[in-house]
């Protein structure tokens, strides 16, 4: 009895275990490549797995520099991920990029929508990989 | 020692070991130790045991940004718009607490980008003693207050420590299942942002950039709107939503032309985001938002 308590116990602490795993993960792994961006006050971070998908919401302002920078753990692998405009225009794909950030000023105010998909794999003992994904939004002081 | 003696010790050191990882992972001091490792956490779940649901994020723009723009327009630094910090011990109810925590936020943040010292150490502290009546206290640590006294001269530094704390937040709160706070917290910041806004487009005039952000508000404000009810399970967030859809029924008389975004890349390689849909309002429009916004934000500070 005491020990399929414990099993219960340790269930319910893993999920929160994870998380803060995650913000450390984003504090120390993410934050920094923010570099000169003014990080966004939103703590946008997830535990994904293979297969999962993920966006955020968020309006740019005209006149401004922005950096979006998506971070994830390796165990993920290639996080694939794009931009579109409110009416599903795709502005960004990762697909053309080098990076994993994407540096851009505004002309008019936009609301734009960040789609984060992790690759499916099959898992040959049925295991599921989990990783943490996080996307920082940064905008820079002006001088 | 019997062997299921031992076996409930093996547990007990177990659970040691993972408390303590819990607990240290509420200090400040263990976030900057070491990269972490997701995997080890990952390996004991089946696919049968993962849902697939896809995560869902609003991101609400940093009341930093808006104060900076009040500052770049040229707009004099006037203390008197702020929420007062003797009104702190009038919070009693956690709502007031954490919409309070983020209206504070969005001051600190004027009175940093305006380099006023002194103000800029009161609005934190306010912002620490809500965060502590919350129990959310470690993103204001020790280190943190003194960083912020160490930084006091430099305004780039104090602004990235601001939004870091904030971020710690807002981290927290939601790690610990508290997202609805986490929810309050963000919507006071916007109110406050919104308010600050309005005042100087009363004093400056309308037909500006600055009223052209208020107007660009409707924006953020269908995020926010949407922030809200994804974390009101328990109906906590039921009057903040009043407020932000009376928000939102001003802002529907906002003009708004449905033109798809532009990408360019200059000759150094710069992407800017062009076109897209520009909103704009009447006068009397803009009137009955800066109002609404004065009568909302009254609300909560008092």
């Amino acid at each position: 009895m005491t020990r399929r308590m414990i099993i219960i116990m340790l269930g319910l602490m893993l999920p929160i275990l994870a998380s803060s795993q995650c913000r450390r993960f984003t504090k120390v792994s993410c934050i920094p490549a923010l570099g000169e961006y003014v990080p966004n006050e939103n703590f946008n971070s997830a535990i994904l797995i293979p297969g999962d998908e993920a966006e955020l919401m968020m309006t740019f302002y005209a006149g401004q520099d922005y950096r979006v920078l998506i971070c994830t753990e390796d165990i993920l692998g290639e996080v694939g991920f794009k931009l579109t405009d409110d009416g599903g225009k795709t502005i960004f794909n990762s697909e053309n990029l080098d990076a994993a950030f994407m540096d851009f000023s505004v002309d008019h105010t936009q609301q734009v929508k960040v789609n984060l998909t992790v690759p499916d794999r099959a898992s040959p003992n049925n295991l599921v990989h989990q990783g943490c994904a996080t996307v920082l939004v940064g905008y820079k002081e002006k001088g | 020692m019997s062997y299921s003696k031992s076996i409930g010790s093996r547990w007990i050191i177990m659970l040691g070991v993972i408390g303590g990882l819990f607990i240290s992972s509420c200090g400040e001091s263990s976030t900057d130790d070491a990269m972490t490792d997701a995997s080890a956490i990952s390996e004991g779940a089946t696919e049968e045991q993962v849902g697939r649901v896809k995560k869902i994020f609003y991101a609400i723009p940093s009341p930093v940004e808006m104060v900076s723009l009040i500052q770049d327009m040229g707009s004099r630094y006037d203390y008197s718009v702020l929420n007062k910090v003797e009104n702190r011990t009038k919070y009693n109810t956690a709502k007031s607490k954490a919409v309070n925590l983020g209206i504070y936020g969005a001051d600190l943040s004027y009175t940093s980008v305006f380099n006023q010292n002194q103000e800029s150490i009161l609005y934190m502290s306010c912002a620490k003693q809500l965060a502590d009546d919350l129990g959310i206290s470690g993103a204001f640590s020790d280190a943190t207050m003194a960083r912020v006294e160490e930084n006091l001269e430099n305004r780039d530094s104090l602004l990235h420590i601001i939004t870091e704390t904030y971020y710690e937040l807002d981290a927290y709160l939601k790690e610990n299942d508290r997202s609805n706070i986490s929810a309050q917290v963000i919507t006071g910041g916007w109110l406050e942002g919104l308010y600050l806004a309005s005042k100087m487009v009363e004093k400056s005039g309308k037909g500006n950039e600055l009223s052209s952000r208020l107007i660009d508000q409707k924006y953020a404000l269908k995020d926010l709107i949407a922030l809200n009810e994804a974390n009101n399970k328990d109906g906590s967030l039921d009057d903040i939503l009043v407020d932000l859809k009376a928000l939102e029924s001003v802002y529907d008389g906002a003009d708004s032309d449905n033109s798809t975004v532009e990408t360019s890349v200059d000759a150094d390689g710069k992407v800017t985001l062009g076109g897209g849909p520009a909103a704009t309002m009447s006068d009397a429009a803009m009137d009955e938002l800066i109002a609404l916004a004065k009568e909302i934000r009254t609300k909560y500070v008092m």
